[in-house]
């Protein structure tokens, strides 16, 4: 002990956590993610989605495809649950399919673009010097560009855009700012005492990025990954409703596509365009929800000021009435 | 200094979007121009394909050659001639449209950004009392709700329904545009759809990230010296949290607004409204490159100056940043 | 110095909600202060004497619940009061310094402003210009050029803004002012220079401190009478008139406080700290908390939680009687 330690009497461990590397506690964040309703609601609902694209072919009532063969624009009744499209398509076993190619569509972006932000931000915010100047300037060049007329450009420039070719697209340009975030987190690992320990343990870059950094990182990264199966969903239906590669496989952004080429307007079919639409805003809904539990979770100061127990309550109101009759 | 940097970084940003907006379709596999213009032979006059070889250089003029020729034209404000609109030149077609979007788009951001901030002021003010427990909820789900489905049900319930809105357009046809109280207030009959479309769905982003800024604002101890000062409630949340907390919510208004000028591409698509998004969407699929270009630049100026803007705006609102860059 | 009290604090407990259960921070404190009296409390932190300050104060985050007691400042109860009453007693009658300088003053408002606002809260009618010339000879009192009025926080050194912050403290001429560990950031030379002012200020203005630090050599030098608190309780109160003839006594917690500072004869190997590390609020040890690092622990410290009570000029809550203190207290 420090004499300066001896004479002002902090407690021999002081709360620097810097000095520690910060446990993550996977099970129990895990566990009190799932006490938030937040992200349990949110969960519950993605959870039906993920069900419906899994068990897609199960589902589905009619070939989703079977062009003219239904009677087309056919309101919703007992055979055709949704309805039936201006093109003679069951809208219900559209629905259902359009889930499963959306809802694909979502998490390849996801993994493309977490994959990219998590590689350029945190390997350079944690490496610094050129590579982190480098990739840093690129990072706010892309930033700074206008993301939805980059997007319709790239897009409309690659002549009939499938589904791939969406997915890659969107995939590229949307990590800067999730890769901008990790960066700044990363940068504060840098200096701290648990990774100095892992280089001059002789720890490669690499392997100290991967043991000691991004398992502090989870919570950031699975943010990411959420917000971006959201950006993919909403991406793909925007370019696809803008008429962008736009095809008759179902998906949510074809179904509206369709339905809006189709006058369902004009017809007054609100059935064709009102599940692929909700659809869109539940599951986003959904994402946002568990974002905002995981947040609530993983910052201390958006958490909500525990209340007193009941039990408490009744113990105190006990000792006031006792303090009220001496 | 400071300024001096952030301008020179501007210039550069520029020069970045200019350089990508000449090379992405050169860089597309298969040369999308010499596809249109195959295609267009014939159907347009030679004047048009002389202007758009030169424009996109189908000559086999090496590419440096080509880039020096695109930024020279663009140097003389010659943004092209559109294709659809042949042979009005995209300026026009620009300028034409831009006023249109700014004020649908422009007032729209500036409304939902505060009314949204104050809402999220009030809320995180009264946490998890009920105005909190009300707002909270209705704007996250409204924010889920994909802008251009909105509005195609607002369309279709409010105008094609029940008819209380017009379909289309900013105006009706017809009608030239003046400043004719009749005129004007046809326009906003107009744009009263698209507007809430744009209000409901984005005025929940402003209202949560406000909210969050302050909650994390109001534990700071300058908010307890305050109230322990006895200093009105009030002035506490408006003057000490909000102030302080609006900080990041400012960035994100000034780009907001520079993005207003790209106007909302799928909304002015779906009532027909003419701005520049509606341009933008015409240009996608009647493949009217030198328009889209065009817009893409004018979008990407604007963009970057907001972002300058904003820098500038910083130093006036955060004293701290005006420090740290004189001294840098 | 026996005025009358200012602060009266009776049998105060103070917990916190965790979602691991209710941890007491703040457990049965008494503690008055009589009018122009300085009282210092000491404590490793997490004893609870933040915590204490916040709840005179009534100015508790969140999640903490005063649980039992009253806090009588000036004569008022200062929980039973309303809203707006309560905004107008405080600064008025009782003001505080906060733990950081650099945290308490709104970044992006000048000092000049921030100090209006408090003058033109408690005074609606007072002029702008006015509030303004009354905080210009505020800061001419604790000694900072009035042009720094129209400075920013972040542009005043750590021992400037502490100064600024002292003088919003007295702006009012409070009957009380909490100062919570009003000089721990701050480098040695400017600390000495801030409890000088302090002290000529308390002088000038006859107001009462209650002196809150971890630091027992500054507490003992600005103090009439010190307390200290160990895990929430406090275990030890001096009277004011400490009697010099009489040797000191001490709990043997403050024992172990005095034996940590290091005099310049004293060689290096007769400092010595507590072993073991203090309690944690949700796994109190029953009886004495300070019993598992106590050197004279009984069979008794381990179930019976000792009261304060009264051992010569000293209120000690230990289970050693008088004697037993006072040789343990003067072993070596």
């Amino acid at each position: 002990m420090s004499r300066q330690d001896a004479n002002t009497m902090e407690p021999q461990s002081p709360p620097d956590a810097r000095s520690r590397a910060p446990k993550p506690q996977w099970l129990q964040a895990i566990r009190q993610v799932f006490k938030e309703p937040k992200a349990v609601i949110g969960f519950a609902i993605l959870g039906i989605f993920v069900i419906i694209a899994i068990f897609a072919p199960y589902l589905a009532r009619f070939d989703p495809m079977n062009e003219g063969a239904l009677p087309p624009l056919t309101p919703p009744n007992k055979t055709y649950w949704f309805g039936t499209t201006g093109y003679g398509d069951d809208v219900y076993s559209q629905w259902i399919y359009a889930t499963r190619t959306s809802i694909c569509i979502g998490l390849e972006v996801a993994v493309i673009a977490t994959s990219l932000s998590v590689i350029l931000g945190v390997y350079a915010g944690f490496k610094g010097g050129k590579v982190d100047a480098v990739v840093n300037w690129v990072t706010q060049v892309m930033l700074v560009l206008p993301g939805y007329p980059l997007i319709i450009m790239i897009s409309s420039y690659i002549p009939n855009a499938g589904s791939q070719a969406i997915v890659w697209i969107l995939g590229l340009t949307s990590w800067p700012a999730a890769a901008r975030m990790k960066r700044a987190q990363a940068m504060t690992f840098r200096t701290r005492d648990f990774i100095l320990a892992a280089r001059l343990g002789g720890f490669s870059d690499f392997r100290t990025v991967c043991t000691e950094v991004l398992p502090n990182m989870v919570s950031l990264v699975f943010n990411t990954f959420i917000s971006m199966i959201s950006w993919g969903i909403f991406g793909e239906a925007f370019l696809r409703f803008l008429g962008i590669g736009s095809t008759r496989t179902p998906s949510w952004g074809n179904m509206l596509n369709a339905s809006q080429n189709g006058n369902a307007m004009m017809e007054g079919a609100w059935w064709w365009f009102i599940p692929p639409g909700l659809s869109i805003t539940m599951v986003i809904l959904a994402l946002t929800l568990i974002n905002y539990g995981i947040d609530e979770v993983s910052n201390p100061r958006l958490k909500k000021p525990p209340k007193l127990s009941k039990a408490i309550r009744d113990k105190l109101r006990l000792q006031a009435a006792e303090e009220g009759a001496v | 200094m400071y300024y001096v940097k952030k301008f020179i970084h501007f210039i550069v940003l520029v020069w970045v979007a200019i350089t990508l907006n000449f090379l992405m379709p050169h860089l597309m596999p298969g040369n999308p121009m010499e596809a249109l213009v195959a295609k267009s032979q014939g159907k347009i006059s030679p004047v048009v394909m002389h202007a758009l070889a030169l424009q996109f250089g189908i000559d086999n003029k090496p590419l440096w050659q080509k880039y020096i020729d695109y930024m020279t034209q663009l140097l003389h404000g010659n943004l092209g001639v559109s294709i659809t609109y042949y042979p009005v030149d995209v300026k026009t077609v620009i300028g034409q449209a831009l006023p249109w979007t700014l004020i649908l788009v422009g007032v729209t951001t500036i409304l939902a950004f505060l009314i949204g901030t104050l809402i999220g002021i009030v809320a995180a003010w009264r946490r998890n009392k009920l105005f909190d427990s009300i707002m909270g909820p209705i704007w996250m789900f409204l924010g889920s709700v994909p802008q251009f489905w909105l509005a195609l049900l607002l369309l279709y319930y409010f105008a094609f329904k029940l008819g209380w809105f017009p379909e289309m357009h900013s105006y009706n046809y017809g009608d030239s545009p003046s400043w004719s109280l009749k005129f004007l207030s046809d326009a906003v009959w107009h744009s009263i759809l698209p507007a809430c479309a744009l209000l409901f769905t984005t005025i929940g982003g402003w209202m949560l990230a406000m909210r969050n800024n302050m909650i994390q604002i109001i534990s700071d101890d300058f908010i307890a010296y305050a109230r322990a000062r006895g200093l009105r409630p009030w002035n506490i949340m408006m003057v000490y949290a909000a102030r302080n907390a609006i900080l990041p919510s400012v960035t994100q208004f000034a780009i907001a607004l520079g993005y207003a000028v790209g106007g909302q591409i799928l909304i002015e698509e779906i009532f027909s409204y003419p701005g520049i998004g509606y341009q933008l969407a015409q240009a996608v699929i009647t493949q009217d490159y030198p328009l889209m270009q065009g817009i893409f630049f004018i979008i990407a100026v604007v963009m970057l100056l907001a972002n300058f803007v904003v820098d500038i705006l910083y130093t006036r609102l955060d004293p701290r940043v005006r420090t740290e860059g004189a001294s840098a | 110095m026996t005025g009358k009290p200012v602060l009266d604090v009776r049998n105060l407990s103070v917990g916190y909600m965790t979602p691991r259960g209710f941890a007491t921070a703040v457990d049965g404190v008494s503690l008055t202060i009589h009018e122009g009296e300085t009282v210092g409390l000491v404590g490793e932190s997490g004893c609870g004497k933040s915590t204490l300050a916040m709840a005179i104060m009534r100015l508790l985050g969140p999640g903490a619940y005063v649980t039992g007691g009253r806090i009588r400042i000036a004569d008022r109860d200062i929980y039973r009061m309303g809203r707006e009453e309560l905004r107008q007693f405080r600064w008025t009658h009782v003001s505080m310094v906060f733990q950081s300088a650099m945290n308490v003053l709104n970044p992006v408002r000048t000092i000049g402003e921030q100090m209006v606002d408090t003058f033109r809260a408690h005074d609606p009618r007072m002029s702008k210009r006015e509030a303004m010339e009354r905080s210009a000879e505020l800061l001419r009192i604790v000694r900072i050029d009035p042009a720094r009025l129209g400075s920013f926080p972040h542009e005043l050194s750590g021992g400037m803004r502490q100064r600024v912050v002292i003088a919003i403290a007295i702006a009012f001429k409070p009957k009380l002012v909490i100062m919570d560990e009003p000089t721990t950031a701050l480098d040695v030379v400017v600390q000495r220079s801030i409890l000088e002012q302090v002290m000529e200020l308390q002088e000038q203005f006859g107001f009462s401190i209650l002196f809150i630090s971890h630091d027992i050599t500054l507490v003992n030098r600005i103090s009439n009478r010190v307390g200290v608190m160990y895990a929430g309780r406090l275990v030890e109160m001096s009277d004011s008139q400490l009697a010099t003839e009489e040797p000191p006594l001490y709990h043997p917690y403050a024992m172990g406080l005095h034996r940590a500072i290091p005099t310049l004869d004293a060689g290096d190997d007769e400092i010595s700290g507590i072993p073991g590390s203090p309690p944690v609020p949700l796994s109190m040890p029953p009886g004495c908390a300070f019993h598992p690092r106590c050197p004279y622990v009984r069979d008794a410290c381990a179930s019976i939680k000792p009261d304060l009570t009264r051992h010569g000029d000293y209120q000690i809550a230990c289970h050693l009687t008088t004697d037993e203190l006072r040789s343990f207290a003067h072993a070596d």
